[in-house]
């Protein structure tokens, strides 16, 4: 296999907190805590978890929106975490990203072919003036709107067609990479499919290299290549998504699934009921994460912290129980 | 900028604004031409006159026109507050977007806490102590009200950058590779001119009446000019006798500070693509 466009080792995003007092210890929120994977060039790698499970942060933290406290990132070979602040807003226009609220990620006062026309301006693509705005009335076609909506103000548009909004104004700049942060789940039902096969149809025509972040597994299914689970700021298990669906491994994956509904009448899984609530992650549990809400968990799990370990080619788990 | 004049004449009272605006500078920049008297000569016969058909509205203590007075008064006072506000909002804007920004150290302990300090400045003392430098002029007064009311520009600019940094369409725009000053002069600034015209325009009306507190301690316009501060105060020395010398620059300034009013609101609702 050729070198992975995006390669993330132990990346960690840490925040502190000031205590109640001057005197208090500082506390620490380990929102991101010792993420590895890679992602190859046209696949697409799904993080999932609850929220509060760090994905966001993670996003962010990869494309250094949020500045990380240790790991490394690789992008297309080159060490991203050690660019300038130059280099580092030359190499945007590879990794864009389009945001969960599309009410929130539009700028109310610009209007629709500045919104898109702008990192074209800021990487100096396109041939003047009259040249991007064609390049925007494509883009916007395809997204599926129309050219003329580039004199409009996202106001006019409605939540699913702000979405598209913002995923032309990501793709506008041509990267290779996009991070979509749980594109979907603010809109309708019925919206959320047009967009996912909207990215799906992107994906198919420009081999779009993305990480898509969700918080629900059966949005990602259909989408994705791989699938990594997330809690606490740990993943749980990553494998590819159809080994991932078909042998669930980790306990905490297999309460994900068993939540999922079943697209058939009258179907039930047994359904796995996670107790309480997920933990601080001021102050995580000892050893595994996850155990104080796991149904298998034994006295070794509060020992040990389970790193991920290989059960099948492309498929790790960190559990000490399971694998 | 036709567009947004069409709009605002499309609203009744942002067209009245407009207006009352538009006749108070024209009144000002043609006072020698409009002006019936020269506003500074006394005429002993007709101290204190009423109103009759040499002297429209009357005479002040001295017999000088008082519509003369209003007439060349509205360069002062416009001056005064136009002048003195845009040196505010050009101090307090730039301060309080870029403090607001980038957060940190400076902006907490040194930019928050100048400012509380300065606020807790009351204006006539720091007008006093630049009167003592400068000299007692209508400049010395306009920078005087102008420094003091810069804190309000900070302190309003700083609380809307910082919730308006925070929004997703920042964050894109940092992803698509803007510098901090493009994303300050193109995402955040746009976002927080509502407040701001709304507060220039209050605090137009306000340093209005500042001046004329200023004017009337002498720190402000010097006599013989006129000013509709200066003219205001004296008139409440003869309150008993002639009460119109009071009545008229008082007046002035209502329409004046009721017309900045209307235009700042409609201008609000212009610039707003929303509406």
């Amino acid at each position: 296999m050729t070198a992975p466009l995006l390669s993330v080792r132990d990346l960690c995003t840490h925040f502190p907190i000031r205590g109640a007092t001057p005197f208090s210890a500082r506390k620490i929120v380990r929102a991101v805590d010792g993420l590895t994977f890679d992602v190859h060039r046209g696949q697409i790698l799904s993080l999932v978890g609850e929220s509060g499970s760090g994905k966001t942060t993670a996003g962010r933290s990869i494309l250094r929106l949020i500045e990380p406290t240790s790991g490394e990132i690789t992008f297309d070979g080159a060490d991203f975490r050690a660019l300038g602040a130059g280099d580092l807003r030359r190499a945007r226009r590879r990794m864009q990203i389009i945001f969960q609220d599309p009410f929130a990620s539009l700028n109310p006062r610009m209007n629709v072919g500045r919104i898109i026309a702008e990192g074209m301006k800021l990487h100096a693509i396109g041939d003047g003036a009259r040249d991007r705005r064609d390049r925007v009335a494509m883009m916007l076609e395809r997204v599926g709107l129309s050219a003329d909506a580039m004199t409009r103000y996202p106001h006019e548009f409605s939540g699913g067609q702000r979405q598209r909004i913002g995923i032309a104004r990501a793709l506008a700049v041509a990267p290779d990479f996009i991070l979509a942060d749980e594109p979907v789940s603010a809109l309708d039902v019925s919206i959320q499919a047009q967009v996912l096969n909207l990215l799906q149809d992107l994906r198919a025509d420009l081999g779009l290299t993305m990480i898509f972040i969700a918080h629900d597994l059966s949005v990602v299914e259909y989408l994705s290549d791989r699938v990594a689970v997330m809690y606490l700021g740990r993943i749980m298990e990553i494998a590819d998504a159809a080994d991932l669906y078909a042998r669930p491994t980790h306990p905490y994956t297999e309460a994900l699934l068993s939540a999922a509904p079943i697209p058939e009448p009258g179907a039930r899984r047994a359904r796995i009921l996670l107790k309480g609530e997920t933990p601080s992650p001021v102050a995580p549990p000892s050893g595994c994460v996850f155990r104080t809400r796991c149904p298998i968990a034994g006295p070794e799990c509060a020992q040990t912290v389970p790193g991920l370990r290989q059960v099948a080619p492309g498929h790790r788990v960190a559990c000490l129980k399971r694998g | 900028m036709n567009r947004v004049l069409r709009r605002m004449l499309r609203r009744p009272l942002g067209a009245l604004g407009l207006l009352i605006v538009t006749a108070l500078v024209v009144v000002a920049v043609f006072a020698p031409q409009i002006a019936p008297h020269d506003p500074t000569r006394p005429d002993f016969t007709a101290i204190l006159a009423g109103p009759s058909d040499v002297y429209w509205l009357g005479t002040d203590e001295l017999g000088r026109d008082i519509l003369s007075r209003l007439i060349w008064g509205a360069r002062a006072s416009l001056q005064a507050g136009l002048i003195a506000v845009l040196l505010a909002a050009g101090i307090g804007v730039p301060i309080g977007l870029v403090s607001g920004y980038f957060r940190g150290p400076l902006d907490e302990y040194v930019v928050m806490r100048l400012t509380d300090a300065m606020m807790a400045f009351p204006v006539i003392v720091l007008a006093l102590a630049m009167t003592a430098v400068l000299g007692p002029s209508l400049y010395t007064a306009m920078i005087a009200i102008g420094i003091v009311y810069s804190p309000i520009f900070i302190r309003l600019a700083r609380a809307q950058t910082l919730s308006i940094r925070e929004t997703e369409y920042v964050e894109a725009a940092r992803a698509l590779g803007n510098r901090h000053l493009g994303i300050m002069l193109k995402h955040v600034l746009p976002n927080i001119a509502s407040p701001l015209v709304i507060q220039m325009s209050v605090s137009m009306a306000t340093a209005i009446l500042v001046e004329s507190a200023l004017s009337f301690l002498g720190l402000g316009v010097q006599p013989p000019t006129p000013s509709w501060g200066s003219m205001l105060r004296i008139g409440t020395n003869y309150m008993n006798d002639a009460p119109m010398i009071s009545f008229w620059p008082g007046l002035a300034i209502f329409i004046a500070v009721l017309g900045i009013n209307l235009m700042g609101d409609a201008l609000r609702d212009v610039l707003d693509p929303r509406n």
